[in-house]
């Protein structure tokens, strides 16, 4: 994936993986690198910028391994803007699509 | 690097943030060290992983004085986000020309309306010691009014007592001492009118006593009349008192208006320089954007 693609998406990947359950910033990270490629200090940036806008909240929570961990939950905002972001994602999709169009023909 | 290194490095890089801030970002470092460890990377790999310590400390010192401006706007933390950018390289020449252009007109808009309301300001205190020779303030305005008003001799005077008793004494020239001023003269002739409010403390002077009858009546103030003189002399003075008096009103209009032109643009000017913040910290966010995303 482009660098240039990345970075609209970045921060919609972040919000859905959040959307399907809390997380921790490691946790959100490891399971970025699967598909989207990211340099791992920009999360924390990253995380405070969603915090700042209200999308995300954090509360700290036991973990096995030593101190508490900074878990991430999306807010009442975070879950409207991520929708909002799902549905232009998939019109952009869909018309960049139509225009490659060729495949389906 | 290590960990304590890359620790190290970033609490330096990050300097001038408060304390509990810097831990806190500190503490998000050390555990995604832990969590990193935990999955079996070597600090080494992790802080690779990480990047630059310089690089993020710089993102994440804007983030937080943006952080800081959204909780509290003060000129002091919009310095900061301003120069959170700089740092970032991100505030370049082609934007601070018409930043300075508009910081200077908006600087010339606020001289314009603190003139306006230092007008107001010396219109009103002109207002206030003219008056003193025409119409004399005694405690709050509005409450008691003593008009004095001197022409040719004749004297009038005007007084208005807590809205409960209005007198109007006049007097015309002692015609024994054309030279003298009426006050200092004997005065031929005298005219006073006083009308009182019922129920007035003062007005038990004359007829009617009953302050059971005052309290239940609310008809109009009876007008106690002595002493009618040339009526046409006294008509002429009174209208020279109005006169005088709608004269300090006057002033009193450029006072209102300089003070409430004043406030209004002031407020007008305040209301520009929200939208202009505004604007500049959604151009900052853009920059955010970009930056992270070339970044990654």
């Amino acid at each position: 994936m482009s660098a240039q693609l990345k970075k609209g998406t970045l921060e919609m990947c972040v919000l859905a993986i959040l959307g399907q359950a809390d997380a921790y910033a490691y946790d959100i990270v490891s399971r970025l690198a699967a598909g989207v490629e990211m340099s791992e200090g920009t999360i924390y940036p990253l995380m405070r910028r969603l915090q700042n806008d209200a999308l995300v909240r954090t509360y700290l929570a036991e973990s096995e391994q030593g101190p508490p961990r900074k878990y991430y939950r999306l807010t009442e905002a975070g879950r409207r803007e991520l929708a909002k972001m799902k549905a232009e994602w998939r019109s952009f999709v869909d018309e960049v699509n139509r225009i490659l169009g060729d495949d389906h023909e | 690097m290590n960990k304590d290194k890359f620790i190290a490095r970033l609490r330096a890089e990050m300097g001038d943030l408060p304390k509990d801030q810097l831990d806190d970002v500190v503490a998000d470092y050390e555990e995604y060290f832990r969590d990193g460890e935990a999955n079996g990377r070597t600090q080494e790999e992790v802080s690779s992983g990480l990047g630059d310590p310089a690089k993020i400390a710089k993102e994440l010192r804007a983030e937080m004085r943006l952080q800081q401006w959204a909780r509290k706007k003060s000129v002091a933390n919009f310095g900061r986000v301003v120069l959170g950018l700089m740092a970032l390289g991100s505030l370049n020449l082609f934007l601070a020309v018409p930043t300075l252009v508009m910081m200077v007109m908006l600087m010339a808009s606020y001289v314009i309306s603190v003139a306006l309301l230092i007008v107001g300001i010396v219109a009103g205190a002109s207002f206030i010691p003219g008056v003193n020779s025409l119409v004399d303030f005694d405690g709050k305005p509005g409450k008691t009014i003593h008009v004095v008003q001197e022409k040719d001799g004749s004297r009038l005077e005007f007084t208005r007592d807590g809205k409960k008793s209005v007198t109007i004494v006049t007097s015309e020239p002692s015609k024994a001492t054309p030279d003298k001023p009426a006050a200092e003269g004997a005065p031929k002739s005298q005219t006073s009118i006083t009308i009182r409010t019922k129920g007035d403390p003062d007005a038990d002077d004359d007829d009617d006593d009953d302050d059971a009858d005052a309290d239940g009546d609310g008809g109009p103030a009876p007008a106690t009349g002595a002493d009618k003189g040339d009526d046409q002399d006294f008509d002429n003075a009174v209208e020279a008192v109005f006169h005088k008096v709608d004269e300090a009103e006057g002033w009193g209009v450029v006072a209102a208006g300089g003070l409430g032109g004043g406030a209004l643009w002031m407020l007008f000017n305040l209301w520009v320089t929200r939208l202009l913040f505004r604007g500049f910290v959604r151009y900052a966010r853009l920059n955010y954007s970009v930056l992270r995303g070339t970044d990654a």
